[in-house]
């Protein structure tokens, strides 16, 4: 039996440069990768999709999109996990790092900006210059009106986030399909679910 | 170190999959199975309970400063790809070879129970954020680190490929017993490297 | 500007899309000249959609393989709660995958046939916002070029195959198909072969077989280039290959008798 060890430090710390190298070192070597382009396609005739089951009543497509999203959180949440082995947040402002630095990152090679925080640190905001859901996307005009065309990625943070004991409200607050300056989603945290939070941590 | 069993026990405590790796070892029945989940999941509560009050202040400590090595007890050495380099070769699914991870991993289960030894056996125990357990049973008593260490790789990995082919799979329903082929052929391939 | 559009049949205000010289489905297709101030102003302002989706191969952007495996895993299931069988299922797969494979023609065929050095014409490069008139207006010259040097459409049932097996499978799932094999008993019937099915790996075998998807996008190529058939999916296990799929090309007969005019 062969045993190697290799002391390279996890960022357990709050040290935001350390998560950037972990990350992009497991983006770059550790993670099997696939053309962005089919992954794009294939969102886009689900909504699409959608938007015909619905007869193109918008509320009820962002819904849909919204709950196969939080479905996919909870799963999808596991194998963040298991990839990274990262420990739990100390903090709100560490959860928005994981989350853009980390999470985006390894699952669709983007790094959102957070900005925005409510004054009483609960709330904050990820702006996504790039989106890989959306890419050559043009929302026709009935469409742009009501439809949150990456609706999904608010479910998947709803779902991921409370597998980790963390209730959010998570929505769409610009986007620029609809014709805005910035794509904007909005994470709150309600609270922190504490009788969930497996035994055995601090 | 050989493995006898390997069981992942839900949030709730329920025994989603159970399998036993050495026909000639003693079994249990499903019943008894289900009960040893089902304890796991009492005792690990009541010893994060029960852990010295100077080790819990201890471990506050060592987050709180946060040196980045963490303390000896927190941070789970790697152990290399296990085996020949031939098997090593082989398809890690979404991760990209020659392992599925390659550095030391914090393991923040502090208080809780990890591992469980009898003359006869050992119990090792993987706690995920998600409330997840991975146990593995070998039938070797031991206590040394270095078995410790190995059990929690090993255990990490079965997590991996759990990640992979139960939780991409749309024929699974969470929280419900595990009935997927693909992930008992991995399971199995990844025990056998031992 | 110009030309203003008078929009009769929808009631929606045409908001900050009325620059565009894209096709918008409540007006139909309009047209622009070269050169009109329009189009140069529309190039500018948006830069990205019509002209980069061409040269995408240039930066081959990527995400991970588990990212798009959740997405599908979320696909079928939606497929089987909204299905009460299992040809439902399938049905609903192949018709997702018909939606990918008929925009997929035109632009592989065309990528395909850029020639390496042409390929620096083609760079986003600058892509950024600042992209200015003069540059733009080059651009669309040598898209121009592209075009009128596009490889010409195949023709054959092989030759489109060969295209499918080649050019898509690499596109797809970044590498040629397995085999491609022409059916002993049927004339009209051919095999493409994989025996690791990307999208479908990490799926246990089911009776519902997910990689009719694929076969939907097959179809979907095939349909938009004039061959119409019939894709259908089967799982082979094989020694090495547990999870080996074999998807079948079955040509409406009208395809074999255009290629027996053309011999």
């Amino acid at each position: 039996m062969s045993s190697s060890t290799n002391n390279t430090p996890v960022p357990s710390t709050s040290s935001k440069k350390s998560l950037k190298v972990f990350s992009d070192d497991i983006w770059k070597n550790k993670t099997a990768k696939i053309n962005a382009e089919l992954f794009t396609l294939t969102y886009g005739s689900i909504v699409s999709q959608l938007c015909t089951d619905y007869e193109r009543d918008f509320a009820k497509v962002n819904n849909q999109l919204y709950s196969m999203g939080y479905n996919i959180g909870v799963r999808l949440i596991e194998d963040f996990l298991a990839r990274t082995a990262l420990p739990r947040c100390d903090s709100l402002a560490r959860t928005s790092e994981v989350i853009t630095i980390c999470a985006f990152k390894v699952f669709l090679n983007v790094t959102p900006q957070v900005g925005n925080w409510s004054s009483n640190k609960d709330s904050f905001s990820l702006f996504l210059e790039e989106n890989p859901l959306s890419e050559f996307v043009e929302l026709p005009m009935d469409a742009a009106k009501e439809l949150w065309y990456s609706n999904i990625l608010c479910g998947v943070l709803k779902g991921a986030l409370e597998m980790v004991q963390m209730d959010c409200d998570v929505w769409f607050v610009n986007d620029v399909l609809k014709g805005d300056q910035t794509t904007e989603l909005r994470i709150k945290l309600n609270r922190v679910l504490k009788d969930e939070i497996p035994a055995g941590e601090d | 170190m050989a493995i006898q069993t390997i069981l992942v026990i839900n949030r709730s405590g329920g025994l989603v999959y159970q399998r036993d790796f050495l026909p000639s070892a003693a079994k249990l029945t499903s019943n008894e199975y289900l009960i040893l989940a089902g304890t796991l999941q009492g005792v690990v509560a009541i010893a994060s309970q029960i852990a010295p009050k100077s080790l819990q202040i201890s471990a506050k400590q060592g987050a709180k400063t946060g040196s980045e090595l963490g303390d000896a007890t927190q941070t789970v050495p790697y152990v290399g790809s296990l085996g020949s380099s031939a098997a090593s070769a082989a398809d890690l699914g979404s991760f990209l070879g020659p392992d599925f991870f390659n550095e030391s991993f914090t393991s923040w289960n502090t208080k809780g129970l990890k591992h469980v030894t009898t003359d006869q056996n050992s119990l090792f125990l993987y706690q995920t954020l998600t409330g997840l357990k991975f146990v593995a049973v070998s039938t070797q008593n031991t206590t040394n680190a270095m078995a410790v260490s190995i059990a929690e790789n090993l255990l990490r990995k079965a997590y991996c490929l759990y990640a992979d082919y139960v939780m991409k799979n749309p024929f699974y329903e969470p929280e419900m017993p595990i009935r997927c082929e693909l992930f008992d052929k991995k399971l199995g391939e990844l025990v056998a490297q031992l | 500007m110009s030309q203003k559009i008078i929009n009769p049949s929808t009631s929606v205000a045409p908001a900050k899309h009325s620059d565009s010289t894209g096709y918008d489905y409540t007006i139909g297709p309009q047209q622009t000249l070269p050169n009109a101030p329009s189009l140069s102003k529309a190039t500018t302002s948006l830069p990205s959609v019509y002209n980069e989706s061409l040269h995408a191969s240039a930066r081959n952007p990527q995400v991970s393989l588990a990212a798009y495996a959740f997405l599908f895993q979320e696909l079928v299931t939606q497929a089987r709660n909204a299905s009460k069988s299992v040809s439902e299922i399938e049905l609903r797969l192949h018709r997702n995958g018909y939606h990918l494979g008929i925009r997929l023609l035109e632009l592989l065929n065309f990528r395909s046939s850029v020639s390496p050095g042409s390929k620096n014409f083609f760079k986003p490069g600058n892509s950024s916002q600042g992209v200015n008139v003069a540059s733009s207006a080059f651009q669309e010259d040598s898209l121009a070029q592209g075009i009128a040097n596009m490889k010409r459409r195949d023709l054959r049932m092989v030759e489109i195959l060969q295209f499918i097996h080649g050019t898509v499978w690499s596109y797809l799932f970044g590498r040629v198909g397995d085999d491609l094999v022409k059916s002993s008993e049927r004339e009209n019937e051919f095999m493409i072969i994989d025996n690791s099915p990307l999208l479908t790996r990490f799926i246990s075998s089911t009776n519902v077989q997910c990689d009719f998807f694929v076969c939907g996008i097959i179809e979907g190529i095939l349909d938009s280039a004039s061959f119409p058939c019939n894709v259908t999916a089967h799982s082979v296990p094989e020694q090495n290959f547990d999870q080996k799929v074999v998807f079948v090309v079955r040509f409406e007969p009208q395809v074999l008798e255009r290629e027996a005019l053309r011999s």
